[in-house]
């Protein structure tokens, strides 16, 4: 399917879109016109079996204007009335915020294509059964597991215009893969699961279903972690927890609203200098590419930190404007475009460092291996704060993994953990969908727990 | 609407086939520091219909009336395939066919007042907030309303249109000082009465002051201590340490999980009460049908301190050789029923809170929730903040209050229960799979927690 193909296949789609701008303009408004549709092809394995297949199509559009200076939005899942869409809009623009923004004029340019595949297009239910099939079958019954799967391949095409002459259309593929073992136990549940998603065909299965194995069998002995300081190896997926609170202060709005305490200190040190963190909208085969926001702004590299200097927010063009500083690509709508625009990230990177992670393991006498925290995202982000529970993760002495730990609550302030306590990267890094990290090492962190 | 949904379940070659379609307009307000932010109408409306056969699952989504032919055959094939490679048969619980109509039954109808009205009120709260000066710098004022109108048709016969609404907001200030941030807020909402968004000013005057006061809280110092929960974190803590484990689906398909939860096993003291119901009307987990078209009820889990009772699907009914609950829910059309609670609490004991505090020499009262997850076991929240107790009385107050324990643990250690019952709602909602926010309630009394672990350092 070529963008060609996109204007044709969705000509009614498109043809509302125009006029619905047609008439916004008309009644004097600057406009913003959204369009996205998917088609998702989910399967889903339980308990070892196939229990649900699903077909679902999605349409959505949203309709921004600037009227008398003022923002009026309005969204809706059908191409209905256009004079009706028109009219919603300014009736919110009449008590709408100010606008302290105008919508983009240069195009993104055309769909290099970069973020479809023709082989995910193409992907119909029998590999993504086939796939579940895989995993369960090798994992369901392992000592005492339930295995459970979700596949899911998912076609999409987007298209914003504007008055100011943006007329900007992408199409999308992306296939994804989340599998989980579970036990249950009297006192001891157990969850270990590995997952990713791509925008081409390039799942690792084999390879997510060996790592799930092996977690299954490293965490079926539970030891004891006593309360206490400790270091701490955050293995890919504990890491983006940890990112939390840079993520909520480098938000352009927060910044733009002064709930963030950045606003001043672009060009600081704030963090390690072997720390950096980049928001790539067009890394390839990562799972949010895509050619430009959901504004039009075109996606790009944002370094949020870069060796250890806060170098940039991720912003909308709201914010950008406010801020006096040029949007980022990272103005996200919800699912079916029913919120105004707000900054998002894309896909997350934090590079490769040098060590080995055997190293890093080695290196600490008595540690913890997290691989997954629960409730982690729920502190005071914007205090630095990240407090959660070690859902998965294991006691480390001499390189080994000794056990399980559980019961226990991992802390520390994200802020100074990354500047005074990192202690080493990994050379080794995975992609998880929209973030590629490695495992962190960080020198000291707090560990609560029950003392029974 | 109900012919032509009853046109796509008819005759079709399956076990069971339901549709639904859906119509709602979402208002939203946003308020953030002096600037109005959002002003948005929403219209989502799409369909979905489910088919069973042979104990396999297929689901189709779709806006498109003119997709709904070719989906509803996508769906049969899905679910021919999946009951073919199954190789288990999956009877649904019976419910006797409804054809029903719940029209909305407000007290004051948020539709009959405009968006202008809604704007300034919601603006008038925002200016209370921002006048009140520093240390609060700024303010997060939410409102949101959903008006929807629900057609259900299945297979069997059932025909119910329902319409709902589901109205909540949230009034925050902000505090800043230095390089630290505190938040306070009140949450509304109802289900039917847009009264309860009028008359909050005491209530903004309140978080103004402890977002203020927060500034200058120490953070809790870590460790296991004797917790006292308001009525708010309470019923946050039962939903998510209690609620999510009595979901059916999930136990329906987990044996050992059905050892574990055996009916009739102790969980906690003979005070504890613990159920879910979807009857409170002006709840926001009021449901009078659930997605299977099953009726309303209040479910029982625990009934002097004994398992007593989960929440079903027909499905998870049916394996379980048990009775559906009306407890099938869909966030919306774009997704298939699954076993969610309605509004879960903990049932009134005969405690006044100063017997709750009584007797504690150190512990902590932990106020409101920022929510929490669970996985079964453990459970992590995130309280608004807390109080010191000390000496049977409460203290100093104390921020970034998160706890953290053994589910099974935890309500064992249940040892008071305090007798008055909130009904406070609040914004957001739960979140189980990709389905979030679904609107439900917490109505609980305030709880004693022998000893509970608190993160920090």
């Amino acid at each position: 399917m070529s963008e060609g193909d996109v204007r044709a296949e969705f000509a009614t789609q498109f043809a509302f879109m125009e006029e619905v701008l047609e008439r916004a303009r008309r009644a004097g408004a600057q406009a913003e016109v959204y369009w996205s549709c998917s088609e998702r092809l989910p399967v889903n394995f339980e308990a070892g079996r196939l229990k649900r297949i699903e077909t679902t199509r999605h349409h959505a559009f949203a309709l921004r204007v600037i009227h008398e200076g003022r923002v009026g939005l309005t969204s809706s899942t059908v191409a209905g009335e256009p004079a009706e869409m028109v009219e919603r809009a300014m009736a919110a623009a009449r008590y709408g915020p100010e606008a302290g923004f105008s919508f983009p004029s240069s195009d993104p340019g055309a769909d290099p294509g970069d973020w479809w595949d023709d082989r995910v297009a193409a992907l119909g239910q029998d590999v993504l059964v086939d796939w579940g099939w895989t995993f369960v079958t090798g994992v369901h019954g392992l000592d005492g597991a339930l295995a459970h799967a979700n596949l899911g391949r998912q076609i999409g095409a987007t298209r914003i215009i504007n008055t100011a002459g943006l007329d900007a259309v992408y199409r999308k593929t992306a296939v994804s893969a989340v599998f989980v073992a579970e036990v249950t136990e009297e006192g001891n549940f157990l969850h270990v699961y590995d997952w990713d998603a791509s925008t081409r065909g390039d799942l690792d299965i084999t390879g997510m279903a060996a790592r799930v194995v092996e977690d299954l069998r490293a965490a079926r002995q539970n030891v004891v972690m006593p309360p206490g300081e400790y270091p701490v190896v955050l293995a890919p997926r504990a890491v983006r927890d940890l990112l939390g609170p840079i993520l909520a202060c480098a938000d352009g709005r927060a910044v733009q609203r002064g709930v963030s305490p950045w606003r001043d200190r672009l060009g600081e040190e704030m963090f390690h200098r072997s720390f950096t963190l980049v928001d790539d909208g067009r890394l390839p085969g990562a799972a949010a590419s895509c050619l430009c926001d959901d504004e039009g702004v075109p996606t790009g590299r944002t370094p949020i930190v870069q060796d250890g200097v806060l170098r940039s927010f991720l912003l909308d063009l709201e914010s950008a404007s406010a801020l006096g500083l040029t949007p980022t690509g990272n103005g996200a709508r919800g699912e079916m475009a029913d919120g105004p625009p707000v900054p998002q990230p894309t896909n997350l990177v934090i590079p490769a460092g040098e060590q080995p992670l055997a190293d890093l393991l080695t290196g600490m006498r008595d540690g913890i291996l997290v691989e997954n925290f629960m409730g982690a995202w729920s502190g005071n982000l914007y205090a630095g704060v990240v407090t959660g529970n070690v859902a998965l993760g294991y006691r480390v002495r001499g390189g080994e993994r000794v056990g399980r730990v559980k019961d226990c609550m991992f802390s520390v302030n994200a802020f100074t953990a990354l500047k005074e306590a990192l202690g080493g990267i990994s050379r080794e890094t995975r992609r998880l969908g929209s973030v590629s990290f490695p495992y962190l090492l960080l020198e000291r962190a707090t560990i609560t727990s029950r003392s029974d | 609407m109900k012919a032509f949904l009853q046109a796509l379940v008819k005759d079709r070659p399956a076990d069971y086939v339901e549709a639904r379609y859906e119509e709602s307009t979402t208002v939203r307000i946003v308020y953030r520091g002096p600037r109005l932010e959002t002003v948005s109408e929403s219209v989502l409306t799409g369909g979905a219909l489910r088919a069973l056969v042979n104990g396999g699952w297929g689901f189709v989504s779709f806006n498109r009336p003119e997709d709904a032919e070719e989906l509803v055959s996508a769906a049969l094939a899905a679910a021919e395939r999946v009951g073919r490679e199954r190789g288990e048969k999956v009877t649904l619980a019976p419910v006797d066919p409804v054809e029903a109509e719940v029209r909305l039954d407000p007290g004051e109808d948020p539709r009959r007042i405009s968006l202008a009205q809604k704007v300034d009120l919601m603006g008038e709260y925002n200016r209370r907030i921002m006048a009140w000066g520093p240390p609060v710098t700024t303010s997060q004022v939410l409102y949101q309303e959903k008006f929807t109108r629900l057609w259900l048709c299945t297979s069997e016969g059932t025909a119910i249109y329902q319409e709902k609404l589901d109205l909540a907001g949230l009034l925050g200030a902000v505090a800043t000082r230095g390089g630290l941030t505190q938040i306070a807020r009140h949450g509304f909402g109802s289900s039917r009465d847009f009264g309860v968004a009028r008359g909050l000013e005491g209530r903004v005057d309140e978080v103004c002051r402890l977002a203020a006061d927060l500034l200058d809280a120490p953070v809790v110092q870590a460790g296991e201590y004797p917790v006292v929960c308001d009525p708010r974190l309470a019923g946050v803590f039962v939903h998510e340490a209690f609620g999510h484990l009595s979901e059916a689906d999930d136990l329906a398909e987990n044996p050992s999980l059905q050892q574990v939860m055996k009916l009739g096993r102790r969980f906690g003291r003979d005070i504890l009460n613990i159920y879910d119901s979807g009857l409170e009307r002006g709840a926001r987990g009021y449901l009078p049908f659930d997605d299977e078209g099953t009726p309303t009820e209040k479910t029982y889990l625990i009934r002097e301190g004994v398992l007593v009772g989960r929440l079903h699907s027909r499905e998870s009914a049916g394996r379980l050789g048990e009775r559906p609950t009306g407890n099938a829910r869909a966030l919306d059309f774009r997704f298939p029923p699954i076993c969610r609670m309605r509004n879960t609490g903990i049932e009134a004991g005969t405690a006044s809170f100063e017997d709750l505090l009584e007797g504690i020499n150190l512990g902590v009262y932990a106020v409101d929730s920022y929510g929490g997850e669970t996985n079964g076991e453990m459970f992590t929240f995130t309280a608004g903040y807390g109080r010191m107790i000390r000496n049977g009385e409460l203290a100093e107050l104390v921020r970034e209050v998160k706890l953290t324990g053994n589910v099974f643990h935890t309500l064992e250690n249940i040892d008071a229960i305090g007798r008055d019952v909130s009904t406070g709602e609040g914004p957001g909602g739960c979140g189980k799979g990709a389905q979030a926010p679904l609107p439900v309630s917490h109505w609980s009394p305030p709880i004693r927690i022998r000893r509970a672990v608190i993160g920090g350092r």
